[in-house]
């Protein structure tokens, strides 16, 4: 008999240069020196695919102790989140637990506690995983990336940072410094739900939303994003235009949540099915966005 | 590639080299046979390889050896918490092989949650990362609640 595609998790089969670069810029020089060369940040996701065999790097730099990576500061009405800072530092972090509720909520349920104080949110992004509670989030809120390559610094559209599956806008030599978040504002609310096996598994369908009302009532914004339903984190726009400037009530959130599934495009993998993910969106966003609208009136 | 890496483990001095591909998990069990920490899934699924660096949990599964380089790190041979008597007096370890693990993610609880405040829901997802396959979750979270009553009254004041 013969065995493929046997998998060894116990060893890190190939052996690689190792790289604990100070600043931002060195670790631009060595990635961009050094061939096949990837950043290491928490290796929750890196050391796991070179254990599979999916990736044979020759030098792994390690930006996880660059102190401009682990800060989080406020500017303005805008919250700057250093890429190295951990999801555990963002759940106990009062600046993010009062100015972006949405991230804190999804820190706070983030997996285990190993794998929060391992995963930093810049690598968790920038795995490109379209089942990324984080990503997902971050596609509901104002958000901008703050990149920095050989050609200096630049930023990008958190909604324009993924190309596909595990793909991003990201060149070789270039890192994500940033996550530059808007701060909640007056007459805004958030919701967030996930449907997974257990509580922290990763999810079959995720939903973040976010409402925000004018002074009227009327919805003057409204984001629906979801994850694990399409082969990168995805908005829905058609929900989100029927409910546009138009009172909202469970009614019409429930009339609008069915149109979710002209806007995703589920398949059938270990997790779920398509038609499983597709009726669950449907629920989980009407949920979602009860939830925001309700969290609009309570604040 | 060889690097020579220096840190503190159960606080004795380690000097020691290691490969670049080597795993904190194989520098402890295989280089300074302290088999404390255990492999299971390999994956970051089950939490049997939990150490403590700088204070933080991590999972030597899916930590780099040469990462530990000027660190501080706590294995179960090191801990002497009042879970581990909790363990053994509630019948709280079968087959043991998850034990070290839940004994280490126990050790940060009170950096975590510095008032001492879980209930027993909370413990449960404190305890999310730790899978015990004997399933013996009972006995454990009974053991980490009594454990957390015993360490809120020693740390009230006296009167």
């Amino acid at each position: 008999m013969k065995i493929t595609n046997v998998v060894n998790t116990r060893v890190l089969p190939i052996d690689f240069e190792y790289y604990k670069p100070k600043t931002i810029n060195e670790a631009i020089q060595l990635l961009t020196q050094i061939p096949d060369s990837v950043i290491l940040a928490g290796g929750l996701d890196l050391l796991i695919w070179i254990k599979m065999g999916q990736l044979k790097p020759r030098a792994l730099i390690n930006i996880k102790e660059i102190k401009e990576l682990n800060q989080v500061s406020v500017i303005n009405d805008k919250i700057e989140i250093g890429a190295a800072v951990r999801i555990i530092d963002l759940e106990k972090s009062e600046i993010i637990r009062k100015k972006i509720p949405l991230l804190w909520k999804v820190a706070k349920e983030f997996s285990s506690i190993q794998v929060r104080t391992m995963t930093t949110i810049g690598g968790n992004i920038s795995s490109a995983s379209p089942a990324s509670d984080i990503a997902t989030a971050l596609l509901s809120l104002d958000t901008e990336l703050e990149i920095m390559g050989p050609n200096g610094i630049r930023k990008v559209r958190f909604g324009d940072f993924y190309l596909g599956f595990r793909k991003t806008v990201l060149a070789k030599g270039e890192i994500l410094t940033k996550i530059i978040i808007k701060e909640k504002s007056e007459n805004e609310g958030f919701g967030y739900k996930r449907v997974a096996r257990i509580y922290d598994d990763i999810a079959k369908v995720i939903v973040a939303t976010r409402i925000k009302l004018d002074s009227k009532g009327y919805a003057e914004k409204v984001a629906v994003s979801l994850g694990s339903v399409a082969p990168k984190v995805v908005r829905s726009p058609s929900v989100e235009n029927y409910l546009l400037n138009k009172k909202l009530n469970e009614e019409l959130i429930e009339e609008a949540s069915y149109k979710v599934v002209d806007d995703i495009s589920p398949i059938d993998d270990i997790r779920s099915t398509a038609e499983y993910r597709r009726k669950v969106s449907q629920v989980l966003v009407k949920r979602a966005l009860i939830e925001a609208l309700k969290g609009v009136y309570l604040a | 590639m060889s690097y020579k890496i220096k840190f503190k483990l159960n606080g004795k001095e380690i000097e020691t080299a290691v490969e670049g591909n080597t795993l904190l998990l194989d520098l402890l069990r295989e280089q300074l046979h302290v088999t404390g920490v255990k492999y299971a899934c390999g994956i970051g699924e089950c939490g049997a390889c939990t150490v403590l660096i700088d204070g933080k949990p991590a999972l030597s599964c899916l930590t780099l050896a040469v990462e530990v380089d000027g660190k501080e790190v706590k294995t179960v041979e090191g801990v002497d918490n009042i879970f581990s008597q909790k363990l053994v007096d509630e019948a709280g370890v079968q087959c043991g092989y998850c034990t070290p693990g839940f004994v280490m993610l126990f050790e940060y609880l009170p950096k975590y949650s510095p008032d001492l405040n879980m209930s027993e829901e909370d413990l449960k997802k404190y305890f999310s990362g730790n899978v015990c396959r004997c399933t013996g979750y009972v006995n454990i979270i009974k053991a980490a609640k009594l454990s957390l009553e015993e360490l809120k009254n020693k740390s009230k004041p006296n009167d």
